[in-house]
């Protein structure tokens, strides 16, 4: 009978003790949606069939369509980002031009934020505001308030920009040039929303990540050059990684991928979580980069060919995207390393993941 | 051999048709005219004439519209019509005058042609044609041979062949037609058209013109709240012109020529979910040409055509309205000289031979093709037919040359049989099918792959047909077809493992087999008279082996393939006044390859309804008309993204004087 007590008593203060833990670990409650990763699926071009898949880390399934499930319509149209925006997620829908706030506890749409011709990607500041860049050619900046949904200044930068990232109180905007041709990295004082550099990288600068220096790594696509009839390609310039030191704000590395020749134009740049390896799709496949090299790898780490990949900050898996084509779904493969461990459907044309980090 | 020659003269009007009255021929017989001239009476001209493409048919189900069908939509196109008559699936991206393209038999459009007087229109960039660019005015008679052979037909005849003709009525003396038509949207047709000649040389115009705004109002589901919203940058200017002559000459020869030019500027609209109204723009222009000899001798014939297509497509488009720059800018332009001679050699009265060439230059300027493609193309064809009393058939073979591909031999061969029960007949076919992969898939920069193989594969059906005729000249027709092909190798642009763009591959076999029945009724009561129709059509068009990393999963439908179709329709005249309706229903269509049901557009039925009155004094005609399209306002997309018009209102008269 004492050891029935005693054991029972061990028992209830075990299940206090890790209640407790789990707790304090945990931190905030996680609600709804706001854990896993969220896949942003591009769909077909003119379909209305862009949308979001989650990956919901407990079940370690993908539940595909999460917004047209939640909402009743699609996505919309050549879904280009998903932000994780503090309680919300931000779609950017490029030609619906519109952006989706959502709320990640329901998935519902709380706003529809439009008059952007040309949006590309979104980043949050906080206090419910965030910067959206947009333009095929011309590029803006759009400092937005997604709670009252209206657009509160612009900021004229390089053209076409793509990717933006926030470092500190910059914010750094790849201007690849949209349909046209731009080689420079516009960086933002987001306390005065002045444009106060422009830096020049390489040709057709993309994607950018920020490395545990806090320096902004830029993947320069490289360039594909016609004739003057713009009948005949003549040559392709290099693609490269750049490094910008945010001190100085000067490209202060260049590290040439791939080859000439190849006509592989990389796309995509991820940060491991711990800031110290660089991953990019080249030809060949996947290929993982110490920020410290000077060289591109002789060989890839994954021989395959993704939409992008990026190392889940919570189980250290790479999850990496597959496009089979713009009418088919795409393919979420998880590796352990390089080794492949699962892999799920997802919806049209995989292009981007958003780790919540929990 | 007078014998033999007296005894095929008196079998051949059984033979060729049955319904030519061997009186006649024995009333000639005995007036002592010679046995070839004899022969070459007893085959009518326009059986001598016949393009291979129609000769060789009678195995095939033909669907043509009936003449009060082809008048109420004689200012639509050929797109428009088509949808009134035949199972086909009609792909269309907007209002009237808004791209569409024919998908026949579960296949897709690339694999049906159209032809106008024997030559292909299918563009050589795309491999498709746009029927939205054929005015129904434009050609007296238009009909679908439902999986034509490839061996007659050649590359592309996996679905069908949509024949276009433009023919001349040699009683006439003197016609001219003026046709208008406002309809809603402010769609606006014009035509004019003048008929002048006698028994040996005719001449035929037509002069048309298509504008509208177009901006119809349609609900936009893509948007939260789905408002009602007004399409925008969906206007249309057509305008064309198109001439025929046809000449008698002297020695039982033929001299046939025309000349087609057309072009038309159609704004694209934007897709719906879109918040921003498109700035695209299209223009295609068009000057096509052909000519045509034909000389017959009393049990052969020789015929030479010849055509040119000169076509140029203009494609800009603007970021914004504001820009004074395109961010698109593009410019296609293709030629083609076509040529195909053919001898017809009747062995005897009821078995003839074709032995035909035919060789074709083909180039096209792409800038991304990087410069002007030249390609020459030739194929060597052979045929025979027979003609029994209650039994056809014929066999074919085609050897078709290219430099860089090679086309296996194509065989086909059919019959069609009468039944002893009156009126029923059955018939039966097969044919070797190919597509030739389209300049786009094989020389686009970059990804275009010169090493694509064809599409290859076979269509072959069954068919029973009941015409039951009454002694009060009403007919009940009863048309069940099956049939059943293989498309191998289906091309599929895909995103390339080893670069960064798309390329296109061979990567799916695919099975189709369906069934198409039809039951129609025409006929008279007193004053009254009547056609009545319906028809059912189900097809699986299945996806049953992919290749090449491909994840396009199994036995699924092909994409945009409804697997019901269905139409009702019912004319009836009394005196100068007629009046009737059509519907037309589309079942499911899945949009992505893996069947998705969440991006499947639903099944519709539109119903369209027409009444017309005629009006004659002396030489003159006038026809004064009503069209409702889309009377019950039913909401649809054919096109995923693209609003259909909801009701639309058309109102037309012309007038029309003949002169005899």
């Amino acid at each position: 009978m004492k050891n029935r007590i005693l054991i029972s008593t061990l028992l209830l203060s075990a299940i206090i003790f890790f209640i407790s833990c789990e707790k304090d670990e945990s931190g905030p409650e996680i609600k709804g949606y706001a854990k896993g990763a969220f896949i942003r699926c591009e769909g077909n071009f003119n379909a209305n069939n862009g949308s979001i898949s989650w990956y919901n880390p407990d079940s370690a399934r993908v539940v595909n369509n999460l917004f047209q499930m939640v909402n009743g319509r699609p996505a919309g149209d050549v879904v280009q980002s998903f932000s994780m925006a503090g309680d919300y997620g931000v779609i950017v829908a490029n030609n619906s031009q519109k952006i989706e706030v959502v709320d990640l506890e329901t998935f519902e749409s709380v706003s529809t934020i439009t008059g952007f011709s040309y949006p590309r990607y979104f980043a949050y500041m906080g206090n419910g505001t965030g910067y959206l860049s947009n333009g095929s050619f011309d590029g803006q900046i759009y400092k937005t308030d997604i709670i009252k949904g209206v657009v509160t200044d612009t900021i004229e930068v390089g053209m076409g920009p793509e990717q933006i990232l926030t470092s500190g109180r910059y914010l750094f905007v790849a201007n690849s040039g949209g349909w046209a041709s731009d080689s420079t990295v516009s960086v933002i004082d987001t306390e005065t929303d002045q444009l106060i550099h422009t830096i020049e990288v390489g040709d057709i600068p993309v994607a950018l990540a920020a490395d545990r220096n806090n320096n902004i790594w830029v993947l320069c696509r490289g360039k594909v050059v016609y004739d003057d009839a713009w009948t005949e390609i003549i040559h392709e310039t290099d693609s490269r990684l750049v490094r910008i030191n945010t001190q100085s704000m000067v490209a202060d590395r260049h590290v040439v991928i791939g080859q000439i020749g190849d006509w592989f134009n990389p796309s995509w740049l991820s940060v491991n979580p711990d800031g110290d390896m660089l991953y990019f799709g080249e030809a060949g496949g996947l290929f993982r980069m110490s920020i410290e090299d000077m060289h591109q790898p002789e060989s890839p780490y994954i021989g395959k060919m993704f939409s992008y990949a990026e190392t889940d900050p919570v189980s250290g898996m790479i999850f990496a995207l597959e496009i089979t084509g713009y009418d088919s779904p795409g393919l979420l493969h998880i590796y352990d390393g390089d080794n492949m461990v699962s892999t799920h459907e997802t919806g049209i044309a995989p292009g981007g993941i958003t780790f919540t980090g929990h | 051999m007078k014998t033999i020659l007296t005894f095929l003269y008196l079998l051949l009007p059984s033979v060729l048709s049955g319904s030519y009255d061997s009186s006649l021929y024995k009333d000639k017989l005995q007036s002592g005219t010679d046995i070839d001239s004899i022969l070459l009476f007893a085959i009518p001209e326009v059986v001598i004439e016949q393009s291979r493409h129609s000769f060789f048919n009678e195995d095939k189900k033909i669907s043509a519209p009936d003449s009060l069908i082809k008048a109420v939509f004689s200012n639509a196109d050929a797109g428009q019509l088509l949808s009134m008559f035949t199972p086909a699936y009609i792909n269309s991206n907007g209002g009237p005058g808004s791209s569409s393209s024919v998908f026949l038999r579960g296949t897709n459009s690339n694999q049906t042609t159209v032809n106008w007087n024997g030559f292909p229109l299918n563009s050589i960039t795309l491999g498709t044609m746009d029927l939205s660019l054929i005015p129904v005015a434009a050609v007296q008679e238009i009909s679908v041979v439902h999986g034509a052979a490839g061996s007659i037909a050649g590359s592309g005849n996996f679905g069908g062949s949509v024949l276009l003709r433009n023919s001349a009525n040699w009683q006439n003396r003197l016609q001219v037609s003026v046709k208008s038509e406002m309809g809603t949207y402010d769609n606006r047709h014009h035509s004019l058209s003048g008929k002048i000649g006698n028994n040996n040389l005719q001449y035929q115009f037509t002069v048309f013109s298509h504008r509208a705004e177009n901006n119809f109002r349609y609900t936009d589901i893509f948007k939260s709240g789905n408002p009602v919203e007004r399409i925008q940058n969906n206007s249309l200017d057509n305008m064309g012109l198109i001439q025929n002559l046809f000449l008698r000459l002297p020695g039982n020869s033929m001299l046939e020529t025309g000349i087609w030019y057309q072009s038309r500027k159609k704004e694209i609209p934007a897709v719906m979910g879109s918040h921003l109204p498109a700035n695209a723009m299209q223009r295609d222009s068009s000057l096509r040409v052909y000519a045509k000899w034909t000389k017959r001798w009393s049990r052969s014939s020789f015929s030479l055509n010849t055509a040119m297509f000169n076509e140029q497509m203009l494609y800009r488009d603007k970021n914004l309205a504001s820009d004074n720059f395109y961010s698109v800018d593009s410019k296609i332009r293709s030629n083609r000289l076509l040529s195909d001679m053919n001898y017809r050699l009747w062995i005897t009265g009821y078995l003839s031979a074709d032995a035909g060439l035919e060789v074709s230059s083909l180039s096209a300027e792409v800038n991304a093709y990087g410069g002007q493609i030249n390609e020459i193309r030739s194929a060597a064809i052979t045929a025979v037919k027979l003609n029994l009393p209650g039994i056809t058939g014929n066999a074919s073979l085609r050897k078709e040359f290219m430099t860089d591909i090679d086309i296996p031999l194509q065989f086909s061969a059919g019959v069609k049989k009468d039944l002893p029960l009156k009126g029923l007949s059955v018939k039966s076919s097969y044919s070797d099918q190919f597509r030739v992969p389209s300049f786009n898939d094989r020389y686009w920069q970059p990804g275009g792959n010169r090493h694509l193989l064809p599409e290859s594969g076979y269509s072959a059906d069954i068919g029973i047909m009941h015409q039951i005729r009454t002694y009060t000249e009403n007919q009940l027709t009863i048309e069940v077809n099956a049939y059943n092909s293989r498309i191998n190798n289906m091309i599929q642009w895909v995103p390339s493992e080893s670069a960064s763009w798309w390329n296109p591959e061979n990567r799916k076999e695919v099975r189709v087999r369906g069934l198409e029945s039809s039951v129609a009724s025409d006929g008279s009561l007193g004053r009254w008279s009547y056609n009545l129709g319906m028809s059912y059509n189900f097809v699986n068009s299945l996806i049953t082996e992919t290749y090449g990393g491909s994840s396009s999963p199994e036995d699924k439908q092909l994409m945009y393939v409804p697997r019901h179709t269905g139409s009702v329709r019912a004319g009836f005249s009394y005196m100068d006044g007629f009046f009737g309706f059509t519907g037309n229903y589309t079942g499911n269509r899945y949009t992505t390859n893996d069947n998705n049901p969440l991006y499947m557009m639903p099944s519709f039925m539109v119903f369209n309804t027409y009444a017309g009155y005629r009006i004659k004094i002396g030489d003159l005609s006038g026809l004064l008309q009503l069209r409702v399209m889309n009377l019950f306002n039913t909401r649809y997309q054919v096109i995923r993204s693209y609003p259909m018009p909801g009701r639309t209102l058309h109102l037309s008269f012309s007038v029309d004087y003949n002169y005899r």
